[in-house]
């Protein structure tokens, strides 16, 4: 690169981070530890990040199996786990929702997919801050190394459920957790920290790496949706590390921020959380949204239907996503003048999710499309995303939210819209760009056996629970026997069919694992470009190199989408191709 | 008003609820703000570089 | 990195950069700072709910001592001042002006003496009885305006390190201005802080 540029131009990270390309052929061969653990390479941090997400993913699946058949089958000696005590059964759900949105969903779809894809697809050879980078990603170990100590401390992990509402997570008194409440908290923070400088990487790489000739509306949809998410968690995430701090010294110190008797207002850590806790569910699902888009044009062979319209409805979603998170709160105390704004708020946004939607259907109609593994996902997502999203409208109404509030009603419509978030969508992507990330095929044969072996067990595990909520089942409750309105005849044979389905779906995950793995090592060869897509990262070579272009930056001079040119021969045409 | 019928809304002294809803709106404009002019710089300053002659390395590419 | 760099070997086409519209310290540092002002915003709105939510008499708690206004106006002008004084070390720096990082350093002064006043309020304060436990308005006290006085620190940290350099003529400018958006945040911050948690 030149010196002719600004001088303001090259802050001194970025001048590290460019210094690779010059090197990116006479590469010095690193040892295996500064390779693979102290790398500021994109794509090994992706990686990290994402084989970090599956580790965590089997303990929040270990978690729910565990207290799942202790819901099942109460007092059971549970194979693997042992007896589940009603300590360890908060424990555990704790550990399933707060691992599962904060370390398996967070990580995997913006910080492992983000990195490994934003400077591939915008045709740059790094991020703008690659060492702040590797600092992101070494703060989100140690978040993950204070959560698993917490699991072996005095009193055990945390047990105040994800959402920690004091006074239960403020008082050792109450949670009986005085190592492991702080911990937890701890944890979070780190994360978020991590994830912070994550975001502000994918932003500046954005608007400043982007390749010669690529506009902003060249770029394709998974990246914006991925920045646009970035965004949005950046700008809300302020208001909960406030709350985190304040709850940690209620914890440690002894303030009485959320304490009544001290003049607090236990009531105001729940603003403090949802207003991230709202944005964080449109911060996974953008992205969520944004696979979906790649993979459907691709497999459809078609322009993607209303390129801008997706990005515009992307950006209205993120903006309506600060009005809505008071609807956590109908039933909590709030005043009721704000229950009706919210609640109008909460169905308002259902409007641009569904416009997206819809512009995906649109997109497969008429297209010559190929049923392959990641198109089975993408679809499948459509399909649960929508089940997840309409069940939404009963909870978003505030009347009706008081009859449906803390029952399985609500476990089962947020689970249909984060697990085809975090497991569906991301199997899609991996499946996707397995080709590009190992250079080698995925058997396609038990991928198939793997999609519908989970999809099939998810909506026996949560179609139970939308019946069980109905019926008023409320959650958190350790031992249902102990209620006999809980146990009407047909109620605990729902809640067995749902573990059993579990367990079904947790094995399925086996032929992933195995898949994956062995494909990685032992698949057959992809070439660069196996799906025939438009975008850049599939002009460079499989699996990319150091510096990710070795023929140079790519230049760029089309959409991403432009499938099925009626002028061509090829049915697609590379963003980077001149002619 | 069917949610003036819940037992539990609307409990706490009026000055506080009152600060709820205000500060509530305060929040959640706040970055919408900040984000827009965020927004509006990068647009404003993408348009003075395009105007300003060119002295880049672009290949003269429009960016 | 670019002296190591030969262009007659590196592999044709020379890999481009975009012109950035934006420097990338300065983008990078203002997204981090959206996310530091809805950090105070969070606190800020949690103080006002709950000074509006206490009982009548109870804010702040009986026997509790006043916040010092008058004497953190002093401080609240100093922090400005230095605000002003960091702008114009910018404009100096960028005119490549041999006084620039003695400004610079005037700047740091400022928000160190700030910094220092903060500091002998805060043991006045806890000298007569307001700490942390003691009620609302104490936690909530130390909470933001410890919040704060963490930040200007860390600013300082880095603003002494922007001065080091540019004495020694190895500034990289976009360390200068990322750390100086940092600053102007700082400053900013606390006039709003000051008008809320002080009267």
């Amino acid at each position: 690169m030149s010196s002719t540029a600004t001088p303001e131009a090259s802050g001194h990270s970025h001048d590290d981070g460019h210094g690779h390309d010059g090197h990116a052929h006479g590469h010095a061969e690193q040892n295996f530890f500064l390779k693979y653990f102290w790398s500021t390479d994109h794509k090994i941090i992706g990686f990290q990040y994402l084989f970090t997400g599956m580790f965590m993913a089997l303990i929040g699946g270990f978690a729910v199996y565990a207290f799942r058949m202790q819901i099942a089958f109460p007092g059971m000696s549970v194979p693997g786990y042992g007896r589940v005590t009603a300590t360890d059964y908060n424990a555990l759900v704790t550990t399933h929702g707060s691992v599962m949105i904060f370390w398996v969903a967070m990580p995997v779809l913006i910080a492992a997919l983000g990195n490994y894809l934003i400077p591939l697809m915008i045709g740059a050879d790094d991020m703008v801050f690659p060492r702040l980078n590797r600092l992101s990603y070494q703060l989100f170990l140690l978040s993950i190394v204070v959560l698993i100590a917490s699991f072996f401390v005095q009193g055990g992990a945390f047990g105040g459920a994800w959402t920690s509402y004091p006074p239960l997570s403020a008082k050792p008194e109450y949670n009986l957790t005085p190592l492991g409440a702080p911990m937890w908290l701890v944890a979070v923070a780190l994360e978020f920290a991590a994830f912070l400088l994550g975001g502000i990487n994918f932003v500046t790489t954005l608007m400043n790496s982007r390749a010669p000739g690529m506009k902003m509306f060249d770029v394709p949809i998974v990246i914006w949706m991925i920045v646009i998410a970035s965004i949005l968690f950046m700008a809300s995430v302020g208001p909960l590390v406030a709350g985190a701090i304040m709850l940690l010294f209620d914890q440690t110190v002894g303030t009485g921020f959320f304490d009544p008797k001290k003049g607090g207002d236990p009531v105001l850590w729940q603003h403090l959380f949802w207003f991230f806790g709202h944005p964080e569910v449109y911060v996974v699902l953008l992205p969520a949204m944004g696979i979906v888009a790649e993979v459907i044009t691709t497999f459809s062979r078609k322009k993607l239907f209303a390129y801008k319209t997706v990005i515009y409805t992307a950006v209205g979603t993120g903006a309506l996503s600060f009005f809505v998170w008071a609807h956590h709160q109908f039933i909590a105390g709030i005043d009721p003048r704000m229950a009706n704004i919210f609640s109008v708020t909460t169905l308002l946004i259902s409007i641009p999710v569904a416009e997206m939607v819809f512009v995906y259907i649109a997109t497969l109609f008429g297209g010559s499309i190929r049923l392959t593994t990641p198109m089975l996902w993408a679809l499948a997502f459509i399909g649960e995303f929508l089940l997840g999203g309409v069940t939404g409208i009963f909870l978003g109404s505030s009347g009706a939210d008081i009859y449906f509030h803390d029952t399985y009603f609500v476990i089962a419509h947020f689970h249909y819209t984060f697990f085809p978030i975090a497991f569906i969508a991301v199997f899609a992507a991996v499946t996707y760009w397995f080709p590009k990330m190992f250079g080698k095929y995925m058997n396609e044969a038990w991928g198939k056996v793997h999609f519908w072996g989970t999809i099939i067990p998810f909506n026996f595990i949560f179609i139970p629970l939308f019946l069980l909520g109905a019926r008023g089942d409320h959650r958190r409750i350790y031992d249902y026997t102990h209620f006999p309105d809980l146990m009407k005849p047909g109620m605990q044979d729902l809640r067995v069919l749902a573990t059993l389905s579990l367990v079904v779906l947790l094995a399925f995950q086996v032929v992933f694992l195995v898949n994956y793995f062995y494909s990685a090592f032992k698949g057959p060869k992809a070439e660069a470009n196996p799906w025939k897509a438009n975008t850049l990262e599939w002009q460079a070579p499989s699996p990319p190199p150091h510096g990710n272009f070795p023929e140079g930056l790519p230049t760029v001079y089309r959409g991403p989408y432009e499938y099925s040119h009626p002028d061509r021969q090829d049915d697609h045409w590379p963003q980077n191709s001149p002619s | 008003m069917l949610t003036l019928a819940c037992a539990v809304c609307g409990g706490g002294p009026d000055p506080a609820r009152g600060s709820y809803i205000v500060m509530s709106i305060i929040i959640s404009l706040l970055p919408l703000a900040m984000l827009g002019g965020i927004l509006a710089w990068v647009i404003i300053s993408a348009r003075a570089a395009e105007a300003a002659p060119q002295k880049t390395d672009d290949g003269g590419l429009p960016s | 990195m670019d002296a190591t760099l030969d262009p007659a070997r590196s592999p044709a086409p020379t890999p481009r950069t975009r012109r950035q519209v934006v420097p990338s310290a300065v983008l990078g540092t203002l997204f981090f700072v959206v996310a530091e002002v809805m950090l105070f915003s969070g606190m800020i709105s949690a103080f006002t709910i709950s000074k509006a939510g206490a009982l009548p008499g109870m804010w702040p708690m009986p026997g509790q001592p006043r916040l010092p206004a008058e004497a953190t106006a002093l401080n609240t002008v100093l922090l400005l001042l230095s605000g002003v004084v960091l702008f114009v070390s910018q404009r100096l720096f960028q005119k490549k002006s041999p006084v620039a990082h003695w400004v610079t350093l005037a700047a740091w002064a400022l928000g160190a003496s700030f910094v220092a006043l903060q500091g002998v309020e805060w043991t006045a304060l806890l000298a007569s009885g307001l700490t942390l436990t003691s009620s609302p308005l104490g936690s909530f006290f130390y909470l933001i305006v410890g919040g704060h006085a963490l930040h200007a620190v860390g600013a300082l940290l880095a603003l002494g390190w922007a001065w080091l350099q540019m004495a020694r003529g190895k500034l990289s400018p976009g360390f200068f201005f990322g750390t100086q958006t940092f600053w102007y945040f700082v400053v900013l911050m606390w006039p709003v802080i000051y008008a809320r948690v002080y009267f």
